[in-house]
């Protein structure tokens, strides 16, 4: 099948009949809903894009399966040069839409999934890697969209699966037969989980072998028998219920529109199932897919500080401060916070590695320190959009009111800026920094991909630190140099024998 | 008798490595005593390299085009050609992965 155009996704999603809640009510018809539309278009971008030759090489690969040319955001990464265009993919997305486009998730997961079973199935003589690779192939030839769900509701944070009040606070087997397995439980924070067409499942922490019934991972279609949707709210989301232009970006909205999906008495095929009890390996699928997924960020959240910052620069020129030197500062700080980031994206990717699976992994140091970077930087820069916008971002009044003629003329006048910009576009440009810097972007930035600690976890069991105390030990004169032995020829006791004896005559002589 | 194969030896840039990649070598030269030769002399051409890279990612491997026209066996940190390997086993490995391709 010809890789999908924007239309022709949202096309494919009519014929999924789910069950989503959202605000109380079941909708039907999640293509018709009038919020969910943003998002929806959202992820058509990933579509439209492969299809224009303009951005073919950065958006589609070569299948390592078929050698048939797939969309990216379905592709094993097979050299470094597929992991650097994966995150100049994110980049681009980020500054197609200003949000999130929801599909790396998917991606993350099923690179992880490729990873994991190949090692799996080598040391355990399991058969996940040849029924992964089935699966994959039909969402290549498929061009379909898979949701990444990781993150469990977890209850006490503190507890194991096995020792939680509730078996639900993790997913997880509850029987197993001759032709599948049989799951319930949940999964929270799920993006783009109504408007993808698979939900690829992986455990969310490393497990004991008491956990061995969490250790799950798997794939089932959207609409299967048992699964249900419940989507999230978002700061200011029903504003695209009545106005366009107070929801800031009603074409694309702000973050990936996510929903908890519960699973209940769930029947999973074993043909779809990809670790079932191998807990030992429930760690190794999580750090792969957290280092991926923590790569990505310093792509996806660059391309919207590139919208961001345009939009700042927008507004002070249309307030006449464009040239003011305090506002060329913070812009260039913002400039330079965001391509420090990009530099992270690109150092983790350039840096990546081969696996035994053959599929390529960032390196999961430098994707750490990415995220972590992000979880700071992006809260950094809509801090300063915002002191270049101004308080009107959180004081404009509504669209509704700009459209009664009395009201309007005022409201021109309070608003409008220097001779020749057109107030709508100013009101535009204010509503958009408001949606990029007030609401759900930044608690997403700081959570999505793991909070903060999980980075600090991983960058401290890689810091090297024993080496660098080495270094420090070497330097301070506690280990022996032999490059300096070299250097001054002679042994470093003799060398600062001499020395002392030196300083000494000079002292005394 | 056929001569010993000699190994060139060659070492990543060592940015933040896993590993002593020095100690390393000198641990994998005994091992390949009486069988094979080793050199770090990147002008003499060899049998075969071995590439000492401190990290996953190792830089050597990745060089293109390659400077290694004969095999090349790698210690990509905790690995040896992109099997994990335990620190203590890692030179071990690679004397073993050398004779193999060798033969
Ligand atoms: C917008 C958005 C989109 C997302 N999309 C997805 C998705 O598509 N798929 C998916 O699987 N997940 C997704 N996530 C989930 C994301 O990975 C989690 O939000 C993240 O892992 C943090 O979990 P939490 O929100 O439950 O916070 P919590 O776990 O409650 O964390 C709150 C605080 O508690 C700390 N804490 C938590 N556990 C422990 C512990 N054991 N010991 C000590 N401290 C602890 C944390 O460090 C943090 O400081 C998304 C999240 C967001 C915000």
């Amino acid at each position: 099948m010809a890789l999908m155009t924007g239309q022709a996704y949202i096309e494919s999603l009519r014929e999924l009949e789910l069950e989503v809640y959202f605000m109380g009510q079941k909708i039907t018809r999640v293509t018709e809903e009038p919020m969910f539309q943003p998002h929806i278009h959202t992820a058509a971008m990933t579509y439209e894009l492969a299809n224009d030759p303009e951005y073919r090489e950065i958006m589609t690969a070569t299948s390592n399966l078929t050698g048939e040319t797939v969309n990216r955001f379905t592709h094993i990464h097979q050299s470094i040069d597929d992991l650097v265009k994966k995150v100049r993919m994110m980049r681009l997305l980020g500054q197609k839409t200003g949000t999130c486009f929801q599909r790396c998730v998917g991606l993350d997961a099923l690179n992880a999934i490729y990873v994991t079973t190949f090692d799996m199935d080598r040391d355990r003589g399991t058969d996940y890697h040849e029924k992964f690779k089935n699966f994959l192939a039909h969402v290549q030839s498929k061009d379909l969209m898979s949701a990444g769900a990781m993150t469990d509701p977890r209850g006490d944070r503190s507890l194991r699966p096995s020792k939680q009040n509730s078996p639900d606070a993790y997913l997880h087997i509850k029987e197993r037969t001759n032709e599948g397995i049989i799951v319930s439980g949940a999964k929270a924070h799920i993006t783009g989980a109504i408007n993808s067409h698979e939900i690829v499942v992986l455990p969310t922490r490393a497990m004991g072998a008491d956990d061995a019934d969490y250790a799950v991972s798997f794939a089932v279609p959207v609409n299967t028998e048992g699964v249900k949707y419940i989507f999230s709210r978002q700061t200011n989301d029903t504003r695209r219920l009545d106005s366009p232009l107070d929801s800031g970006n009603p074409k694309y909205a702000i973050v990936g529109g996510e929903a908890v999906i519960v699973f209940k008495d769930v029947f999973v095929p074993w043909e779809r199932v990809f670790m079932a009890g191998e807990h030992e390996y429930a760690g190794q699928i999580v750090e792969t897919f957290a280092g991926y997924h923590r790569s990505n960020y310093g792509g996806c959240k660059v391309g919207l500080a590139d919208v961001v910052i345009g939009a700042s620069d927008w507004v002070a020129d249309a307030h006449g401060v464009g040239r003011a030197s305090h506002i060329v500062d913070k812009l260039t700080e913002m400039i330079s916070m965001a391509e420090t980031c990009w530099s992270c994206a690109l150092a983790c990717s350039y840096e990546g590695a081969k696996t035994p699976s053959g599929a390529y992994n960032i390196n999961p140091m430098l994707a750490n320190v990415t995220k972590l970077n992000i979880t700071r930087m992006v809260y950094e820069w809509m801090r300063i959009a915002q002191d270049i916008a101004g308080g009107k971002i959180i004081t404009l009044p509504s669209e509704m009111d700009l459209t009664q003629p009395e009201l309007r003329e005022v409201l021109n006048e309070c608003f409008r800026g220097r001779e020749g910009v057109d107030v709508d576009d100013i009101f535009k440009m204010l509503r958009l920094i408001e949606n990029m810097s007030v609401g759900a972007g930044l608690p997403e930035a700081m959570h999505g991909a793991g909070s903060p600690a999980a980075q600090k976890i991983m960058i401290a069991r890689r810091s090297g630190i024993e080496q660098k105390r080495a270094l420090a030990e070497t330097i301070a004169r506690i280990r022996p140099d032999k490059y300096f032995e070299k250097i001054v020829g002679l042994p470093e006791t003799d060398y600062w024998k001499n020395v002392a004896a030196r300083i000494a005559e000079q002292h005394h002589g | 008798m056929s001569r010993p194969a000699l190994v060139r030896i060659r070492f990543c840039g060592g940015c933040n490595p896993e590993i002593d990649r020095g100690e390393t070598a000198q641990q994998v030269i005994p091992l390949l005593k009486g069988r094979m030769n080793t050199t770090f002399d990147p002008n003499l051409s060899a049998d075969l390299t071995l590439h000492v890279c401190g990290c996953a990612h190792a830089c050597l491997d990745e060089e293109s085009p390659s400077a290694d026209p004969e095999p090349v066996i790698s210690i990509q940190g905790l690995r040896v050609n992109r099997e994990p390997v335990e620190k203590q086993d890692l030179a071990k490995t690679a004397a073993k992965a050398l004779q193999e391709s060798c033969i």
